[in-house]
């Protein structure tokens, strides 16, 4: 289980000279093989609390509990971060190249992956030769295969298009069920985040941000159930 | 079809070439030159043939591109390491800055008397020009390259674990071989252009050398063969790296799906 208890964070607003508070006293629980959606408006911390939790970016005040190997850690960002100079399958692998794997085993986990995936034909391609969607998944591939037991995802599927990014919401479920991952994804997508979630955790707009609402949605995975509809109406009537 | 087409690409891009040599042929064959100071294409061509199969231009050839691919290598060693180190701490780059700035306006062949004075007539002196004129693009390019390395290759690596050793190899350096092999370009047009002036100035070997030898003896058609074989040079040494520079820089345009 990942506790954040009492976190504060603060930037410095360099407009104003003054420093602009995110976190005050923020406190969150995630479930072990839990998937938690950290849902919000754009500006509101979702991307700081992942960076956090990686280790990325420092914090203030506060406790992180059930973080012991930052290498067990997989991040998915919603931007393109293969590594252009790498083909498909080095980049699956690169994670397991840091951990001193050699290359005979990392390739063979990458292989593994990439099939798991249905992403095999593409193990020789370059990262511009792949489509958007194509290049999230293998960025996914790649956070997976370094043995990671905590996947975060900040927004991986932001800038694709709805087919797509529903057949990557299935792979997600999937990868995330096989390999017994505890992932926090972090969207702005009100369909997007009831689908994948077990747990919903709705952040308020405003400096600090806090937890407006939690809602468990567990088993809601038909689009066009009324549940669902109706889900999505109690979360977007948080925001009103 | 294809084949026609990069057949009149080639033509076209070498217009001007062709024209000027087709001039040259003309003037030539009209008589309108002076021959003893314009001999004409045939000539020249002819001459430079016999030049190549003969072993005393290679002795030259050989000697020009020995000191300029040991300068070279050599500035390409102390460069690329300093330029790294610079362009990644923001602290070092400021304290070097300006004794770089200072010393880069420096023409080489001012220097190029001082390099004679410490190092003597031969190699030393020449390789100390060469380095000289090659160091500059080769670390400018490197900064250039390690802070505009994306800040997300950095973040993936440091969220994989990476160390800084591992940063260093796995993301620095091979993020940054477009910029480096561009500076390699750069600065290898510039050794060639420096040395020739330099063997014209203190030297008993190499083109530049052959060449102000040639205008001495008044050997005019072998003043045109070190010429023509500067620009040959020039051009094998520019083809290279263009494509060296192509395979390693990424083209991000061609989907598949």
């Amino acid at each position: 289980m990942i506790k954040i208890a009492r976190l504060s964070k603060s930037f410095p607003d360099e407009n104003h000279g003054d420093s602009v508070c995110v976190f005050n006293n923020f406190n969150l629980q995630i479930a072990s093989k839990e998937l938690l959606v950290i849902f919000g408006p754009s500006g509101c911390g979702k991307s700081t609390l992942l960076n956090i939790i990686t280790g990325t970016e420092s914090y203030d005040d506060g406790i992180i509990n059930g973080l012991q190997d930052t290498k067990r850690i997989g991040f998915v960002s919603q931007h393109n971060s293969l590594l252009p100079w790498l083909k498909v399958i080095d980049n699956v692998a690169f994670g397991l190249k840091l951990q001193g794997v050699n290359k005979v085993q990392r390739q063979q986990a990458a292989h593994k992956l990439l099939e798991e995936m249905g992403l095999t034909r593409y193990s020789d391609f370059y990262p511009h030769q792949l489509s958007g969607g194509m290049s999230q998944l293998v960025s996914f591939a790649r956070a997976v295969a370094c043995r990671a037991e905590i996947m975060l995802m900040d927004e991986p599927f932001s800038s694709l298009d709805f087919i797509v990014r529903n057949k990557l919401q299935d792979t997600v479920l999937k990868i995330h069920k096989n390999w017994n991952l505890t992932t926090i994804f972090v969207t702005h997508q009100l369909d997007e985040a009831l689908y994948l979630a077990d747990r919903i955790v709705a952040l308020s707009a405003g400096n600090p941000t806090k937890i407006i609402s939690e809602f468990d949605t567990r088993g809601v995975k038909d689009k066009i159930s009324e549940h669902f509809y109706h889900l999505q109406c109690q979360l977007l009537k948080c925001y009103q | 079809m294809k084949s026609q087409s990069s057949l009149c690409n080639f033509l076209w891009r070498n217009s001007l070439i062709f024209a000027l040599l087709g001039f040259w042929l003309v003037i030539g064959w009209l008589g309108w030159i002076n021959e003893v100071f314009i001999p004409s294409l045939p000539e020249v061509v002819r001459n430079t043939f016999e030049l190549l199969f003969t072993a005393g231009l290679w002795v030259h050839i050989f000697s020009s591109l020995s000191v300029i691919l040991a300068g070279f290598s050599l500035s390409v060693f102390i460069a690329v390491p300093v330029g790294v180190i610079m362009g990644s701490y923001a602290r070092v780059n400021s304290a070097l800055q300006n004794f770089i700035e200072l010393i880069r306006p420096i023409s080489p062949l001012a220097l190029y008397p001082l390099f004679i004075f410490l190092f003597g007539i031969g190699f030393m002196s020449k390789l100390a020009i060469v380095f000289w004129v090659s160091w500059i693009p080769l670390l400018f390019n490197t900064i250039a390259g390690v802070q505009r390395i994306s800040e997300r290759y950095l973040h993936i690596a440091k969220t994989l674990g990476a160390t800084r050793t591992q940063m260093l190899i796995e993301i620095v350096f091979p993020a940054i071989i477009p910029w480096v092999i561009t500076g390699m370009r750069l600065a290898m047009g510039s050794a060639l252009l420096v040395i020739i002036a330099a063997e014209m100035i203190g030297s008993n070997r190499g083109i530049g050398f052959f060449i102000l030898n040639a205008s001495y003896t008044f050997k005019i058609v072998d003043l045109y063969g070190g010429i023509i074989v500067i620009a040959i040079i020039g051009i094998l040494i520019n083809a290279v790296f263009l494509m060296w520079e192509k395979r390693t820089q990424i083209s991000s345009h061609r989907k598949i799906l």
